[in-house]
């Protein structure tokens, strides 16, 4: 189908525009070879499209460049309709954010030499700009959205975001997908604060835009009345953000305080069971423990407390937290 | 007596398989497999039987008639590199020098199905005229890292595919930095789909490749660049595009891609798995051949734990008889003069002087397993400590992340291992990382540091463990 839009409507305009160029250009069998490589330079198109759009103006360079701009969304959809198929496991989570707001999106892709790629990098953080812009717009105070509402947000240039995604997809010659997207507004007397993981992938077009495999936002507030507080609310929440993203708690929980919970503890080592794996005992019981709740979790920058001590200890409640995990299995996609 | 029963039953039974397969195996390849099985224990037990027979007359070692190579596609999704592989076994199983695999073989394999579990890679082997190869497949630059790693099959050489009509990918250059990361020197380049492409892009397909590579510090013009195509090959259409170009390719690897120095060429390496006294006659150290030949009267090293000693075999002893010669691959035991048994202990390395050195710090490339394979839930944090096995020797390592804050479970990265004692290491040398009764990774060393003061190391711990815990204790001051 798509065949027929490229072939019919060059075609009546070659036929309007063909005796102009007669005089300039003999009459042309294929594409001259230092055009098409020029041309395929400047673009970065397939060579096959590239010679494609020479042969179709014969030889004229500028109009085989626009037409090749003008062609590369429909040649977009239709790779993009014949790839829908295949899996997307890699990809790249980014986090555009300031104190007062953050906004989080996923963006799949099939291999991880797609995801290191300086033009995915560029697609991704696009994305997250077009994503907060847009989500702070809406004036809300949570929101979060799946594959096909985000496709149909208008981009600044009044281009839908799936739009922006399918360009690349003729690039890369990969399925590729805006998979979800959230944004957190912090309230008055509340803070954020977000991470990624890992901090080594750099977005080439901003240096605002927060790149890589795993992300996490969490929004916290502080008690007034900690007047030196043993960690700055930053640095605690990049460390919360940092557990969050490594132990992948599910909930905040309850925090109870420790004496409760150590005494069962206590008691076993009367037992004196335990002394012949001493050797390993210290690590099976760091193994033992997986409580999914965040404020039970033993602390991972610190183990010999747990991340609700760590907060009570900082007057610090966390109201919310989100976790992203690129490529990682959704409860809702499973149907 | 036991050892020499076992080559009799054996032998026989050997040679019945040899005479059989060649008239049910149609494969020269699998009854060449069957041969590697049989003639491992045979190497063995003709060891055996030759230490009873003394003196040594003509030990039987089996020998690869070719050499081995690994070498591996590498390129975009759609450009071919399955078509290639399987394009390239039909060829071969013409000749009888590989069993064809088709196209859903091979991008079927159970370990491409079951992604993120273990490695996925589809392996083929095939052999030319003068090497044998083991080919493999991975979707994604995470698998070459692992592959590379655990080093089941580390690359000696890849084939860069591109497609014609395509030209490069954005994504080549991903795949350029991959091999020259997991220290691929040389590459040849096919240019497929060359049927759906005029000789003018093929030109500037090719231009550009050379381009490329030359920027990534790979020789562009001296690399070899292939145009052919692999559907034709695959579907025995087209001889000049197919079959022959994909016999010039093979040409190619068999000329272009060095072969590797064999394990048996390089200088005399033994790490210690036991130490022994034999009263009257002195210290024996037992070990298994890693490199090299060892005779009796040579001189040697031994080192690890900061200590170094020089002395000489006196004797070479294997399954209690004595020989005169070790080679590698060979599990022996030493006798070394003028050493005490208690300075010797499990851990320690043996080598032909001047060719080992210790090191108590190191840059290595891990792979950290995921809960899935069997590794923890729970990432890795800078300075934690570590017990990092290697050769026969085991010791405490402290962790530093250099490029991240954390490394999660089923991620690869670069880190730097601190040791309190320096032992005898080497870039290339693989290592396992343990917590407790946990394998939590595999690595390879990359770079071997500067020696770091133990002291100053022990003080360095303390501070950051205190850094972490002032939080705790401000609060309750």
């Amino acid at each position: 189908m798509t065949g027929m839009h490229w072939t019919l409507k060059p075609r009546i305009w070659h036929f309007l525009q063909s005796s102009a160029r007669m005089y300039s250009t003999e009459i042309s069998v294929g594409a001259d070879k230092t055009l098409l490589s020029k041309l395929r330079k400047q673009t970065g198109f397939t060579f096959s499209n590239c010679k494609k759009a020479l042969t179709k103006f014969n030889n004229d360079y500028d109009q085989a460049k626009k037409w090749l701009v003008e062609e590369a969304q429909k040649e977009g959809w239709a790779r993009a309709t014949k790839l829908q198929t295949r899996p997307m496991s890699q990809g790249l989570v980014a986090i555009v954010a300031d104190n007062k707001q953050a906004t989080m999106i996923e963006v799949n892709c099939e291999t991880d030499f797609v995801a290191r790629n300086d033009k995915f990098t560029s697609l991704v953080t696009k994305l997250a700009q077009e994503c907060s812009a847009y989500f702070e717009a809406l004036q809300e105070k949570e929101v979060s959205l799946g594959k096909a509402e985000l496709d149909q947000i208008k981009s600044s240039e009044a281009t839908t975001l799936a739009d922006l995604v399918v360009l690349n997809v003729a690039n890369l010659g990969e399925n590729m997908s805006l998979r979800r997207g959230v944004f957190i507004k912090a309230d008055i007397g509340t803070v954020l604060s977000t991470y990624v993981h890992p901090n080594t992938i750099k977005s080439q077009s901003s240096q605002k835009v927060l790149l890589g495999k795993y992300g996490a936002i969490v929004e916290m507030r502080q008690a007034k009345t900690v007047d030196k507080p043993a960690l700055s609310l930053s640095d605690l929440g990049s460390h919360l953000c940092q557990h969050i993203v490594g132990m992948n708690p599910r909930t905040i929980g309850e925090y109870i305080p420790r004496e409760k919970k150590e005494e069962p503890v206590e008691e076993k080592p009367l037992g004196d069971e335990d002394e012949a794996t001493s050797d390993t005992e210290g690590s099976s019981k760091v193994v033992e423990v997986e409580d999914d709740r965040l404020l039970n979790q033993e602390f991972l920058l610190d183990t010999s407390m747990t991340v609700g001590e760590l907060v009570s200890l900082n007057e610090v409640e966390i109201l919310q937290f989100r976790r992203f995990a690129c490529g990682e299995e959704l409860e809702d996609e499973k149907q | 007596m036991l050892s020499n029963m076992a080559v009799y039953l054996v032998r026989p039974f050997f040679g019945i398989a040899a005479n059989s397969s060649c008239n049910s195996f149609k494969s020269p390849l699998l009854f060449k497999a069957a041969k590697h099985v049989f003639d491992v224990p045979c190497q063995s037990f003709t060891l055996c039987s030759r230490l009873l027979a003394a003196p040594a007359t003509g030990k039987k070692v089996f020998v690869r008639d070719k050499p081995h190579l690994n070498i591996g596609t590498i390129g975009h999704v759609d450009h071919g590199k399955t078509t290639l592989t399987a394009a390239i076994t039909k060829v071969l199983a013409s000749e009888n020098k590989a069993s064809f695999k088709a196209y859903s073989d091979i991008d079927n394999a159970p370990e491409e199905r079951k992604r993120g579990i273990t490695i996925n890679a589809a392996t083929v082997e095939y052999e030319t005229d003068t090497r044998h190869y083991g080919h493999v497949d991975c979707p994604g630059h995470a698998d070459y890292i692992k592959n590379m790693i655990t080093g089941t099959t580390q690359m000696d050489g890849a084939i860069l595919v591109v497609a014609a009509t395509d030209g490069t990918m954005p994504q080549t250059r991903e795949h350029l930095l991959l091999s020259k990361q997991i220290g691929i020197k040389r590459l040849v380049i096919f240019i497929n789909k060359a049927d759906a492409a005029d000789k003018e892009m093929q030109e500037l397909v090719e231009m550009e490749i050379r381009e490329l590579l030359t920027e990534f510090g790979y020789d562009g013009n001296a690399t070899p660049i292939i145009t052919g195509s692999a559907l034709k090959a695959l579907e025995g259409a087209d001889p000049e595009l197919g079959e022959k170009k994909i016999k010039e390719l093979l040409q190619a690897i068999d000329t272009h891609i060095e072969t590797p120095v064999r394990d048996l060429d390089k200088p005399f390496f033994m790490p210690i798995d036991g130490t022994f006294s034999i009263p009257g006659r002195g210290t024996v150290v037992s070990g298994r051949i890693e490199r090299g030949v060892v005779k009796k009267g040579d001189e040697c090293e031994i080192m690890g734990y900061d200590k170094k000693w020089k002395t000489s075999i006196t004797g070479i002893e294997m399954f209690k008889k004595s020989l005169d010669r070790g080679e590698a691959g060979d599990q022996l035991g030493a006798l070394i003069r003028n050493i005490k048994r208690e300075e010797m202990r499990r851990g320690l390395c043996m080598g032909k002087p001047g060719t080992m050195t210790m090191h108590n710090r190191f840059e290595a490339q891990v792979y950290m397993l995921s809960k899935d394979e069997g590794g923890k839930n729970r990432p890795v944090t800078p300075f934690c400590q570590v017990i990092a096995f290697c050769n026969t020797w085991s010791q405490p390592a402290l962790i530093e992340i250099p490029d991240k804050d954390l490394l999660m479970p089923g991620e690869d990265g670069k880190v730097i291992c601190n040791m309190y004692k320096k032992m005898v290491l080497e870039k290339n040398q693989r290592f396992t990382i343990r917590d407790g009764s946990v394998t939590l990774g595999y690595g390879v060393i990359s770079n071997v540091l500067a020696d770091r003061d133990p002291e100053e190391l022990e003080k360095t711990r303390k501070t950051i463990k205190k850094q972490k815990k002032i939080a705790e204790e401000q609060s309750n001051a």
